[in-house]
C-alpha cells in the first residue's frame, strides 16, 4: 500500500515517514507544492497526507485539481492551519479526512488505515487477527464467529489498537481517539484505563489471548506475536 | 448629577439670587423716587399758597374757608413761632370722606406768619391712588423680571442641548464602543474648537488602542500557530521513542512526563488560537444542535473522572433542546463547564447538571467563598486548588464564546461552597 507524504518540515515529514512504513506502508515523501503536484499525478496512491501551507503553492489548490483527475483518491488534510473555513473547504472539496496539527501517530495511522480498506476493499470492509475479526462498517467484533459485546467506544479502541498493531499507543492517543478534544481538558488518564481495562476483560473472557499489554505508564500495545 | 442640571441649578440659583434682592431694590427705588415726586409736587402747593396768603387771603376766615374748600390744606393755629422754619414731611393716616375709611396721607407742614400771628400750614395729598399705583408697578417689575429669567432658563437650557450635543453624541459612541469591532467613531461637523480637539484626541487615541490590540491579537495568532509546528514535531518524535525496544521503566517515567507536558501545551494554544479565532470575530457557522445530546455524551465521556473522585451526579436534562450554533462552540463550551464544574470540586462533592430549553445550569460544591471577584472567568487565572495542568483558559473560553454566540452567562453564590454557573439561550 502506496502513501505519499506531502509535508515541508523535513523533521515532521520523516517522522511520519518512519512510523507509517513499520504499519507496513510504502511511503513517498514531497515537501514543495511542486514536488507533491507532480508525484499526486503521476502515481496512484493509496492515500495522500496534505499539509495546507506549502513552499510554492497552497494545498487546497493542490486537492483541486488532483480531484480533477483522479476522483477516487483518498486524502487526509494535516494542517497547523486551525482555521473553520479551511476544514469545511477541504472536505467540501473531497478530502476524507482533516487531522489538524499537532496529532498523535497511531491516530493518523488509524484514519490511514480507515481510508486503505474503504478503498481498497469497496464495502467489505474487515478487519482481522487470528480468529478476531471485526466489521467496521456493520461496528461489530467478533472472536471465532461470536460476536463481542462492545460498547461504541471500546469498539473504536479495538480499531486504533489493530491498526498500530505491534506499536506503543500512549494514553494520551487513545484519549484523544476516544474523546476528541475533551479528552485535552483532563490531565488524568481514568477514561483510557477503564476502557482499556473493560476491552481486556471482555477479550479474555471471550477466550481470545492476552493480546493487549501495558507498557509501562506510557500506553498500551496490541500484540499478536505472544512470545 | 447631569453636566445641564448642574449648570441650570447653578443659573438658577443665582437667578433667585438676583430677583430677590433685585425686587427688593427695585421696589424701594421706586418708592423713593413717587415720594420725592410728591414732595415735590407738595413744596410747589406750598408756594403757591404762600402766595396766596401774601396777596389775596384777609382774614383768619378766609383760612378756615380755604380749609372748607380744600381739605388738603389747613391752617394751625400755633402758640409761638418755633425756632426750625423749614419744611416738615410725614405721613399720616386721616380719614377720608370718599372711602369712609382712615387712608394715608403725605403731609408737608411749614410754621407761616399770617397777620402776625403763627401758624403752622399743613398741605396734604392722598396716597390712596398712588400706593395701589407703586403696587402694580412693582408687580410689573417683577412680571417682567421674571419673564426675563424664564426666558433666559429656557434659552440656557436650548443653548446647551444643541451646544452640548456633539459631547453627548461622542459620549454615547464611546459607550458603546467595542475595541474588537473595529468600528469608527463620527462626530457632526462642530464649530466649537474644543469639541473639535476632544474628537481629534479621542480618535488618536482609539486608533492607538486598536493597533495595540491588533499587533497583540495577531501576534497570539501567529505565536499559537507557530508553536503548532513544533509541537507536532515533538508529539511525532515522542510517538516514535516511545516505540523503542528495551525502555527501562525510568526512560518510559521520563518520555511519560514529556508527553504530559507536549500535551500540556497543544491544549494551550489550541485554547488560545481559538480565543484568538473568537476575539477576531471570525466567522463560525452555526448550525442546529441538540444541546441535550450533547450534554449527555459529555457526561458518559466524564464518568470515570466522576468516578475516580467519588462525586455524585444529579441531572435533569431535558429530552430535546435544539438551539443554532457551531457545533465545535458548543462542545468545547458544555465541557469546559463541566470539566471545571469536576476540576474544581470537592472529593465526595456534588455535581448538578440541569437543562431546559431556556437554560443550562452547572452546580457544583466547591470553596467556601464566592468566586464572582475572583475573576472566574478572565484568562489565565488560577484558583488556589486547581491542578498543576489546568492551564486556566477554560471558563475565559465559556465567558467568550457565550458572549460570540449571544448567550448571557450567569455565576451564582448559591450557598456556601455551592457554586452555579448559567448559560440562558435567550
Amino acid at each position: 500500500m502506496k502513501l505519499l507524504i506531502v509535508e515541508d518540515e523535513p523533521e515532521l515529514a520523516a517522522g511520519l515517514g518512519s512510523y507509517l512504513r513499520g504499519q507496513h506502508f510504502v511511503c513517498e515523501l514531497a515537501a514543495t507544492f511542486d514536488q507533491a503536484q507532480e508525484k499526486m499525478l503521476l502515481y496512484d496512491y493509496d492515500c495522500i497526507l496534505l499539509d495546507l501551507t506549502l513552499p510554492g503553492g497552497d494545498g487546497l489548490a493542490l486537492l483541486r485539481e488532483l480531484k480533477q483527475q483522479r476522483p477516487e483518491a483518498g486524502v487526509i488534510i494535516t494542517s497547523a492551519r486551525n482555521a473553520v473555513d479551511d476544514r469545511i473547504a477541504g472536505l467540501q472539496l473531497g478530502a476524507d479526512d482533516y487531522l489538524p496539527k499537532p496529532f498523535h501517530l497511531p491516530e493518523l495511522s488509524a484514519r490511514v488505515a480507515a481510508i486503505v480498506r474503504r478503498r481498497r476493499y469497496n464495502g467489505a470492509n474487515m478487519v482481522q487477527v487470528g480468529s478476531l475479526m471485526v466489521d467496521v462498517a456493520a461496528r461489530v467484533a467478533t472472536l471465532g464467529g461470536q460476536p463481542l459485546n462492545l460498547t461504541r467506544t471500546e469498539l473504536d479502541l479495538l480499531l486504533l489498537l489493530l491498526a498500530n498493531q505491534g506499536r506503543v499507543i500512549s494514553k494520551g492517543a487513545i484519549a484523544e481517539h476516544l474523546s476528541g478534544d475533551a479528552a485535552e481538558q483532563f490531565d488524568t488518564y481514568e477514561t483510557v484505563y477503564a476502557h482499556v481495562k473493560n476491552l481486556k476483560r471482555k477479550l479474555t473472557e471471550a477466550g481470545a489471548p492476552n493480546y493487549i499489554r501495558m507498557v509501562y505508564g506510557l500506553g498500551y500495545r496490541f500484540d499478536t506475536d505472544l512470545a | 448629577m447631569k453636566l445641564l442640571t448642574r449648570t441650570t441649578l447653578i443659573f438658577l440659583l443665582y437667578a433667585s439670587v438676583v430677583a430677590g434682592v433685585g425686587s427688593f431694590v427695585y421696589y424701594s427705588l421706586i418708592h423713593k423716587l413717587y415720594y420725592a415726586y410728591v414732595d415735590r409736587t407738595l413744596s410747589r402747593r406750598k408756594l403757591r399758597v404762600q402766595k396766596a396768603l401774601r396777596l389775596y387771603l384777609h382774614s383768619p376766615a378766609d383760612l378756615a374757608y380755604w380749609h372748607q374748600l380744600d381739605h388738603n390744606v389747613e391752617f394751625v393755629p400755633l402758640r409761638a413761632l418755633p425756632a426750625r422754619r423749614s419744611d416738615q414731611f410725614s405721613i399720616r393716616p386721616m380719614f377720608n370722606e370718599l372711602t369712609g375709611q382712615q387712608q394715608p396721607y403725605r403731609q408737608l407742614a411749614v410754621p407761616v406768619v399770617f397777620q402776625k400771628r403763627p401758624y403752622e400750614l399743613q398741605i396734604r395729598l392722598s396716597l390712596l391712588d398712588t400706593q395701589s399705583l407703586l403696587l402694580r408697578i412693582v408687580v410689573a417689575g417683577a412680571g417682567l423680571f421674571s419673564v426675563l429669567g424664564l426666558g433666559m432658563f429656557g434659552l440656557q437650557l436650548i443653548l446647551n442641548r444643541r451646544l452640548w450635543q456633539p459631547f453627548y453624541a461622542l459620549l454615547e459612541q464611546l459607550q458603546q464602543y467595542k475595541l474588537n469591532r473595529n468600528q469608527t467613531i463620527t462626530l457632526p461637523t462642530t464649530p466649537v474648537r474644543e469639541f473639535r480637539e476632544l474628537h481629534e484626541a479621542v480618535q488618536l487615541l482609539l486608533r492607538q488602542n486598536q493597533r495595540v490590540y491588533r499587533y497583540q491579537k495577531e501576534f497570539t495568532e501567529n505565536a499559537a500557530h507557530e508553536i503548532q509546528t513544533p509541537l507536532a514535531i515533538m508529539r511525532t518524535n515522542l510517538d516514535l521513542l516511545v516505540q523503542a525496544p528495551g525502555l527501562t521503566e525510568e526512560q518510559a517515567g521520563y518520555i511519560e512526563n514529556l508527553m504530559g507536558v507536549a500535551q500540556r501545551l497543544t491544549h494551550l494554544t489550541k485554547s488560545l488560537l481559538l480565543l484568538a479565532q473568537l476575539d477576531n470575530h471570525l466567522y463560525f457557522p452555526a448550525e442546529t444542535v441538540d444541546v441535550a445530546a450533547t450534554v449527555r455524551t459529555q457526561l458518559n465521556q466524564l464518568t470515570p473522572q466522576l468516578a475516580a473522585r467519588g462525586i455524585q451526579l444529579e441531572t435533569e436534562i431535558a429530552a430535546s433542546v435544539l438551539i443554532r450554533i457551531h457545533r465545535g462552540l458548543l462542545e468545547v463550551l458544555t465541557s469546559n463547564l463541566l470539566v471545571n464544574a469536576i476540576r474544581h470540586n470537592v472529593a465526595e462533592g456534588l455535581l448538578v447538571v440541569r437543562l431546559t430549553p431556556e437554560a443550562l445550569t452547572v452546580e457544583n460544591t466547591g470553596r467556601a467563598e464566592s468566586l464572582q471577584e475572583a475573576g472566574l472567568f478572565s484568562r489565565f487565572h488560577k484558583s488556589p486548588d486547581s491542578s498543576a495542568e489546568s492551564v486556566g483558559l477554560g471558563l475565559a473560553l465559556v465567558l467568550q464564546i457565550c458572549s460570540n454566540c449571544g448567550l448571557p452567562l450567569r455565576y451564582t453564590y448559591v450557598a456556601p461552597g455551592r457554586h452555579r454557573q448559567q448559560v440562558l439561550f435567550s
